[in-house]
């Protein structure tokens, strides 16, 4: 590996970051706006996210007085575990500024970690919405666990890796035939596990003010200033994170294959498109469905890990490697 | 300096010590702290020689058995073999119990004369011979050394669960935990006279060489028999209801030397009989591991969740983890008898390395666990809370085995993890259906049994540490574990998070085992792993197996935190400003009104009721007060959880065994002549029956 390479794979990984950041408020506020012109609002414009994010960062903060020293750490550790997992997924070039974009168990886990300090920053006050909203995250994550693990294989079956840019390089070679019906069940299945993960409609509804229906909202009630600041970023950065792998792994088409300026100005240029596009799609998906029962989201767990498992038969099937 | 020298000089220190220790422990006035912490110094110097003498045979040797003979032993007659024997296997676990046993007895010596308040000195006695008794165990190298060990094991830990013996209940968990384990014991005995008889010999070596000959229907009697046996001792489900009653009844650092090394020591037999000396088995035999494997793991962690007994809850969790491992020993098994050598190497290490590290954050869980229950004085996590501030060592420590047994990024219950499901992922290349479907079916359980272990150690950890106390007893508590147990569970967190983020450490441990067991090294692994990069073997030319970088996982996470305490140390104000928390408009919160450990189990309970069977208790009282017939006076609020397979298996075959045995009481006269004479009588009758016998089958 000459200096060159080393210098352009951190030049690259830090572009990764940049975009991750820079975008993640942006697809907030579509999503915004789409809700809002959906129920006949004019909504506040695409960019507001940012405004909100510099008011709160020039904020300072403010503790409970029964809070320890998971409340002021617990938000960075979260937002690092969700940036950990940004160089495992490839963005807009093929294999990943490290040589490899790591495995896609690894994601999982970051997310976990991530969803585990948020958890745990919300029993530490001691107020009951944190505790509520604790609960019910946690075991929501719980649930949503195997189906996470089993389209990881399902996609990953056929490519032989659970590795994002394997499975991604994998289905460039087989072109339109990579959308088989194996690879669209357990699409749909991530779909669903996007919408939990990312706690939207009819999971959680991001934008309610009654505290007893809140899931994530309960959790994150004492932060203030620049922690919550970093808590909606968070947000936005899980959002993109799990878009972000959808796109990568169903529709890999444009990213670039090589290092030159064109090939990554198209790459990025195609993931913007792609990522606004599936943006709207979720606000769209999500104004169409009501919140569920809280209990009844076990029901969409079952689903979701249903049609993974009908995706893994079909894989069974068909074979793996033929 | 060669270890492998030095090996018997060590060996031979090591048990000195242990023998000492103990016989320092019995020598004096049984309240004797000074004696306790002298006892126990000599088990830390016990630990202490085992360390360099199994990393001599681990790292120096390759391998092989080499019989270790006792100074003067081998003069009074070549052919009287001591039965002491060290293979990579058995050095691996000898690691283990001096690795863990040193740092759980660094903490003992903070914990026992701190929290040990009925007979610290009988104590430390007795864990010496425990530890010694483990050893004996593991390095043993025939049948017959081999039960005495685990017999002379299973009684030293039977003193210990019963240690304080004032309790009613402490002494019901020692009786169920004497009698399941000589249940298996019998087992075990079944199967290793089947063994021994059928291939003639006493020593593993020309036993192994000899079991190829053996029918295999009676190979699948001696495997089920050992499988009871040993996982019995390992407490895979259904064989599991002693665990969760001793563990927590027995003092922390013994629950933690019994969680963390003594469990494994079933995974050993497991390794050493089933892998090793019968070389692997039949097909059905992996399947059968993995299926209860999977079993154990779901029924653990649910248990764990229902539980508010902080410990009771620890040792459920063990139960999971156990059946962890033996679905990666079952994932071995079947990549074995399938052909697929590099895949079977690849599930072993995984389930190696989780013992390992099972060890490690159960034993140091554990310890947390006692230092908590010690200051408090309760095991009802409802009586905690706020504990992160008066004890922040304990707190910052439990929260690191928190977060490795819920394999989270980086520490090192992830990787092994993930080594597992990269060898469930790997069935794809067998091209065998079966194979596949029960592999992926077991990752998702796996991938749900690793979810809810992080809800139950977020509760485990929110409920005793953070918000405020929920009882008097833990808002009088001021002061932390004592130094030497917060040292002896630092030790067990740093190596938890060295080995998340760069495993490859501790992988030349496992590749003498790996070769013994499954005739196959270890994965390779470049150079690049000690930035913490993992590789998976690719079984088939076509994959790239799967990578995961967690030097840079740890880079992030290591950046995130230095910027958020540069920020606290350089930016904001000292101290933090501080605020009533949100209430809601509501008159000041108490604790009372904070999520109790019931409470948060809820949903879970309501979810998997089907499993838990949940009995509801509420009673409310509505009166009086200043605001009569509006507030609630007094409340309660209870939910108790069916227990299936006692209530239903265990309870009725207790009560029939004890009705039988009820009938033969008369026999107890209580005059000793009489009970020789039943003596003499047995004698007797199996002298005729041998007699017989031999008639029959000459």
């Amino acid at each position: 590996m000459t200096f060159f390479d080393v210098f352009s794979s951190l030049l690259l990984l830090l572009a990764e970051f940049a975009f991750v950041l820079g975008i993640s408020p942006l697809l907030v506020g579509i999503l915004r706006k789409v809700r809002a012109r959906s129920q006949r609002r004019e909504g506040a414009t695409v960019w507001q996210p940012y405004r909100d994010l510099r008011k709160l960062f020039s904020k300072g903060t403010v503790y409970a007085e029964s809070s320890s020293a998971v409340t002021p750490y617990a938000p960075w550790i979260s937002l690092a575990a969700l940036l950990g997992a940004v160089p495992f997924i490839p963005w807009f070039f093929l294999p990943g500024p490290l040589g490899f974009a790591g495995d896609l168990i690894v994601v999982v886990g970051l997310l976990a970690l991530s969803r585990f300090m948020t958890a745990l920053a919300a029993l530490d006050a001691g107020s009951t919405f944190g505790g509520m909203g604790s609960s019910r995250d946690m075991w929501i994550g719980a649930l949503a666990e195997p189906t996470f693990l089993l389209v990881i294989f399902a996609w990953g079956a056929p490519a032989g890796s659970t590795q994002a840019s394997t499975i991604a390089l994998y289905g460039l070679t087989l072109g339109v035939y990579q959308l088989s019906p194996a690879t669209i069940l357990a699409t749909v299945a991530f779909v669903l596990l996007l919408l939990t993960e990312t706690g939207r409609l009819p999971v959680d509804n991001p934008a309610t003010h009654l505290e007893l229906t809140m899931i994530h909202e309960a959790m994150v009630l004492e932060y203030g200033g620049r922690d919550l600041a970093l808590v909606e970023l968070g947000k936005g950065v899980r959002f993109v994170l799990l878009t972000g792998l959808l796109l990568a792994v169903a529709l890999p088409w444009g990213m670039a294959l090589e290092l030159s300026v064109l090939a990554l100005l198209v790459g990025i240029a195609l993931l913007l498109a792609k990522l606004l596009a599936a943006t709207w799609a979720v606000g769209q998906l999500e104004t169409r469905v009501a919140k569920w029962r809280l209990f009844r989201l076990t029901d969409l767990a079952t689903l979701a890990v249903t049609l993974a498992f009908g995706s893994l038969a079909l894989t069974y099937l068909v074979g793996v490697g033929s | 300096m060669d270890l492998g020298t030095l090996g018997t000089p060590l060996l031979a220190a090591a048990l000195l010590s242990f023998l000492t220790g103990s016989l320092l422990g019995f020598s004096g006035p049984a309240a004797s702290r000074r004696l306790a912490r002298a006892s126990l110094l000599l088990d830390l110097l016990g630990c202490a020689f085992l360390v360099p003498f199994a990393l001599g045979v681990l790292l120096g040797g390759s391998g092989v058995t080499f019989p270790v003979s006792l100074p003067g032993f081998s003069t009074i007659s070549p052919s009287l073999s001591l039965g002491l024997g060290v293979d990579s296997l058995s050095a691996l676990f000898v690691f283990l119990l001096g690795f863990v046993g040193f740092a759980i007895t660094l903490a003992s010596l903070g914990y026992v004369p701190e929290y040990v308040h009925e007979r610290p000195a009988t104590l430390a006695g007795f864990y010496g011979l425990f530890l010694l008794s483990m050893l004996l165990v593991l390095l043993a190298e025939t049948t017959f050394l081999f039960l005495v060990g685990w017999e002379a094991m299973t009684l030293v830990s039977y003193f210990l669960v019963v240690h304080e013996h004032g309790s009613w209940e402490v002494r019901k968990a020692g009786l169920s935990y004497l009698v399941m384990s000589h249940a298996a014991a019998a087992s075990l005995l079944a199967g290793l006279i089947l063994l021994t008889v059928d291939t003639g010999q006493f020593s593993f070596v020309p036993m192994s060489h000899a079991a190829a000959l053996v029918p295999p229907v009676w190979q699948d009697v001696i495997f089920v028999a050992l499988l009871i046996g040993f996982g019995t001792k390992a407490g895979l489900v259904p064989l599991h209801t002693w665990l969760p009653e001793a563990h927590p009844s027995a003092p922390s650092n013994v629950s933690a030397l019994m969680s963390g090394v003594m469990i494994k020591i079933g995974i050993y037999g497991i390794l050493r009989f089933v892998f090793l000396v019968l070389g692997g088995g039949q097909l059905w035999w992996g399947f059968t591991l993995i299926t209860l494997g999977a079993v154990s793991a779901l029924v653990g962690i649910l248990n764990a969740i229902a539980q508010h007994d902080l410990k009771r809850l620890l040792a459920f969790s063990s139960v999971e983890n156990i059946g962890i491992i033996f679905m990666a020993l079952g994932a071995s098994l079947v990549f074995q008898a399938l052909g697929s050598p590099v895949l079977a190497a690849l599930a072993l290490l995984a389930g190696l390395f989780h013992t390992f590290n099972h060890a490690l954050f159960k034993g140091l869980l554990f310890l947390g666990a006692g230092a908590v229950v010690g200051a408090v004085g309760t095991r009802n996590m409802e009586k905690m809370g706020g504990l992160a501030r008066s004890m922040p060592g304990t707190a910052g420590t439990f929260l690191v085995g928190a977060m490795a047994i819920s394999a989270l990024p980086p520490f090192n219950g992830f990787v092994s993890e993930w080594l597992l499901f990269q060898a469930f992922f790997g069935s794809f290349a067998t091209g065998s259906l079966a194979t596949e479907m029960t592999f992926t079916a077991t990752a998702a359980v796996l991938a749900l049994a690793s979810g809810l272990a992080a809800y139950c150690f977020v509760k485990a950890f929110g409920m005793t540490f953070l918000a405020r106390p929920r009882s008097p007893e833990a808002r009088g508590v001021v002061r932390d574990a004592p130094l030497a147990q917060r040292v002896g569970m630092g030790l067990m967190a740093g190596t938890c998070l060295t080995l998340g983020i760069i495993p490859v450490l501790a992988f030349p441990l496992f590749g003498g085992t790996l070769t013994e067991l499954v005739h196959s090294g270890l994965p390779s692994y470049s150079a690049l792993s000690w930035l913490g990069t993992l590789p998976r073997p690719s079984p088939s030319a076509s994959g790239a197996g799967g990578t995961v970088a967690l030097g840079v996982v740890a880079l992030v996470l290591a950046a995130g935190i230095l910027v958020a305490w540069a920020l606290r140390r350089l930016g904001a104000p000292r101290p933090d400003p501080r605020e009533a928390m949100w209430d809601c408009g509501m008159e000041s919160p108490t604790p009372r009104m904070e999520y109790t450990a019931s409470g948060y189990a809820q949903p879970i309970l309501r979810i998997f009721s089907a499993y838990y069977g949940p009995r509801e208790h509420a009673e409310t009282t509505i009166r009086g007060g200043s605001r009569p017939g509006i507030l609630a006076t007094t409340g309660h609020f209870e939910t108790e959880v069916s227990y299936p397979l006692v209530e239903q298996i265990y309870s009725p075959l207790t009560r029939s065994i004890v009705g039988f045995s009820r009938r033969f009481s008369r026999l107890q006269s209580g005059g000793i002549h009489a009970y020789l004479g039943y003596m003499i009588l047995t004698l007797v009758v199996l002298l005729i029956a041998v007699r017989v016998a031999g008639g029959i089958f000459p």
